[in-house]
């Protein structure tokens, strides 16, 4: 899914962002706010949804390669924060909903969870 | 073969981080496989984050191979008593004012582990920690 989907989806804004967000692709998602967490399951596809809104976010996105991080219930991020996802070429998105809320819209548009049982590698958890 | 080494200091969160990211954009420019070049890079930062939290001071290693990468952490810290326990998900003795910053999850060292081809640990309390994973290509 396009990330300017997922922004409609999400009513969000995005505060740093590509010129053209729909050619970012987005097949997962991970809510939560554990830096470990985030590199045992966040990949190249996943957007992740964060109430967590400081550069070491940012930084670990970096090492996992995912593209996009949405911070919830309208967090917003310092500038410097700001600046860091800029230089890195990291999309953030900001949603006036909670991650409960964001977790429920992002599965009922399709979007898969990035928890995989066994790792990284692992196949996906179906509910 | 490339060496690279990074200098950590104990609580210096405004830099923790730059070591996995700098591991990741080298091994990406130098054309090493994805997958390859996200496990050292996130070896890279469990360790350097590790000094960071629980160590006064320590020195991450970074050796590029053709055929993969080493990447070595040292400290100078309490070290850690009980590895095995130490070696648990979960299990974490990160001070309360770092979980507010999205660390000490008790993921650390099996996230190392996971991403590792070889890892090895061993450790004197009162001194330090030495942390050894080798990522291989293929």
């Amino acid at each position: 899914m396009d990330l300017l989907s997922i922004i409609n989806i999400l009513d969000a804004e995005a505060i740093a962002a590509p010129p053209r967000p729909g050619l970012v692709q987005i097949g997962s998602v991970f809510v939560g706010d554990l830096m470990s967490d985030v590199l045992s399951h966040a990949g190249p596809d996943t957007l992740i949804v964060t109430a967590l809104c400081t550069s070491q976010l940012v930084r670990v996105a970096e090492v996992v390669d995912a593209p996009a991080v949405c911070f919830v219930q309208n967090k917003m991020p310092q500038q410097s924060v700001l600046e860091l996802a800029r230089s890195k070429g990291i999309v953030i998105i900001v949603t006036p909903y909670c991650a409960y809320q964001s977790s429920a819209l992002l599965y009922r548009a399709g979007l898969h969870s990035a928890v995989r049982p066994g790792g990284y590698n692992g196949g996906y958890l179906e509910i | 073969m490339t060496t690279l080494t990074f200098r950590v200091r104990g609580m210096d969160f405004s830099n923790a981080g730059e070591v996995g990211a700098k591991v990741k954009r080298i091994l990406h420019q130098i054309g090493f496989e994805r997958e390859v070049t996200r496990r050292a890079a996130v070896a890279a930062y469990e360790m350097e984050l590790n000094i960071v939290i629980h160590a006064y001071e320590g020195e991450v290693k970074v050796r590029i191979f053709d055929t993969g990468v080493e990447i070595i952490a040292e400290d100078r810290g309490p070290g850690i008593p009980d590895i095995e326990l130490a070696m648990q998900e979960g299990y974490s003795t990160a001070p309360p004012e770092v979980w507010k910053m999205g660390f000490g999850a008790g993921m650390g060292l099996p996230n190392i582990r996971k991403c590792s081809d070889i890892f090895e640990i061993s450790s004197e309390v009162g001194k330090g920690t030495y942390v050894r994973s080798v990522v291989l290509r293929g």
